[in-house]
């Protein structure tokens, strides 16, 4: 009986190594490393590298740490291209790579930083300094001023986007239109402009409460992308054709497009930051 | 089945859940919200302007309603149906939300506000038509119009808040 068991348990052992072998042979893999660097010597953090079977399409990605280092293991064997997306860098061309089993393949690559990516860069001191404020620190730092700040902040934007959106529609000449031009203009230039005044007067305390968020928010950078052409457009051809009775028709309906255009969408990106 | 049940039933359904987890619908819905909100409430608030004797004093009432209501209908439209949309993903966090119940009582009001106005006061209308400053139960009307729209949109923008 003794030896009944002693055999059952090495036959066991034997077949379980084996099995592991087995697999081992079946699947045969291999590991990819590198660090990532841009052109200042610098690493880079957060890349995608992703590995993709030219044969199967089948990928696999690894992301670069803080020391700009990525790893991928149990790479099956075979050929590979390799790709990598990061915001603001481009990546070289890489060769596609084939690698055996047990092979440790390096890559180290230095990433170009984009033109837009630097000067984003150069802004970010501006952006520190904000947080930092007194203001910035106060709303952060207590729960219900940002609230109340927020709720008036959309206060100013029916203010603003219904001056806007009234005055649209006389530019296109569906409402008023027994009323000049002008007149209507004084009419609502001041609600639209009242709104203006209350979001930036509480849209600037917002910011400077989470100033490094927007920073590394694409929808912030989207909204000011809006927001400055429309101030200034605001300011300039809106005024001008607004409160002109001798405007042409055309350049009404630009004027009208236009304002409809740039102020919704500093409204969408504006409402996105907070999902973003 | 209580209210409760129902709100749950709603955020859980395919739907709701469908929303709430989306990277792009959620935002997209909240942003078009808030676009008809500045929109219609805008245009609303010109008018409410009009009643309180504010603004275009020399405009007959009648013609200012007729210029304005149409366009603002599309608008309160969007607002409804993103609005049930948004209500829909996330029913059982507004039934909790003080926030949510105080924006439904307002919107109520509004409601009646709007209805008294129509029904009743404006039965004289032709009286006060082109009065530069109407009359007090039409200033009334254009006062409540502005605090209830108010209490909406703070009490909607302060859902996203648990104090």
């Amino acid at each position: 009986m003794m030896r009944f068991a002693k055999l059952t348990v090495a036959v066991l052992t034997v077949l379980i190594f084996s099995s592991f072998l087995t697999t081992d042979l079946l699947a045969q893999t291999g590991t990819i490393s590198g660090t990532i660097l841009d052109t200042e010597g610098k690493r880079v953090p957060y890349v995608n590298v992703t590995a993709t079977n030219t044969a199967t399409g089948e990928d696999r990605v690894g992301i670069t740490g803080d020391a700009g280092t990525f790893k991928i293991e149990m790479l099956a064997s075979g050929t590979y291209k390799l790709t990598t997306s990061v915001q603001g860098f481009v990546m070289p061309d890489v060769p596609n790579f084939t690698i055996g089993d047990a092979e440790t393949k390096q890559f180290n690559f230095t990433m170009t930083m984009t033109t837009s990516e630097r000067m984003l860069r150069k802004t970010w001191p501006f952006f520190n300094w904000a947080e930092g404020t007194w203001i910035g620190n106060a709303i952060r730092n207590h729960q219900y001023p940002f609230a109340v700040i927020e709720v008036v902040h959309l206060f100013g934007l029916t203010l603003l986007l219904g001056g806007i959106f009234l005055m649209s529609l006389r530019l296109f000449g569906f409402i008023m239109r027994d009323m000049p031009l002008s007149q209507v203009a004084r009419q609502l230039g001041w609600i639209s402009f009242l709104g203006l005044v209350v979001m930036v007067a509480t849209g600037v305390p917002l910011f400077a409460s989470e100033a490094l968020k927007c920073y590394s928010n694409n929808m912030y950078w989207y909204k000011m992308a809006f927001f400055f052409p429309a101030t200034i457009f605001h300011f300039t051809l809106y005024r001008k054709v607004t409160r002109s009775d001798s405007s042409q028709p055309f350049m009404r309906g630009l004027t009208g497009f236009l304002a409809l255009f740039l102020w919704f969408g500093v409204a969408v990106f504006g409402r996105a930051i907070g999902y973003f | 089945m209580s209210l409760l049940e129902i709100c749950q039933n709603l955020q859980n359904s395919s739907w709701g859940t469908q929303i709430r987890e989306s990277i792009f619908f959620f935002p997209i819905i909240e942003g078009i919200h808030v676009i008809a909100l500045g929109v219609s409430v805008g245009a609303v608030l010109w008018w409410d302007l009009r009643l309180l004797g504010f603004s275009m004093r020399n405009k007959p009432i009648s013609q200012m309603q007729a210029n304005i209501f149409k366009w603002m209908m599309p608008g309160f439209t969007i607002m409804m149906i993103t609005g049930v949309l948004l209500f829909w993903c996330q029913a059982e966090k507004a039934y909790n939300s003080v926030f949510f119940r105080i924006k439904v009582i307002a919107l109520i009001l509004a409601g009646v506000n709007i209805l008294y106005f129509h029904l009743k006061t404006q039965r004289s209308q032709a009286s006060w038509d082109t009065a530069g400053i109407p009359p007090t139960n039409a200033r009334l009307a254009g006062l409540f119009s502005i605090l209830l729209w108010a209490i909406i949109i703070a009490a909607g923008r302060l859902m996203a808040y648990t104090f």
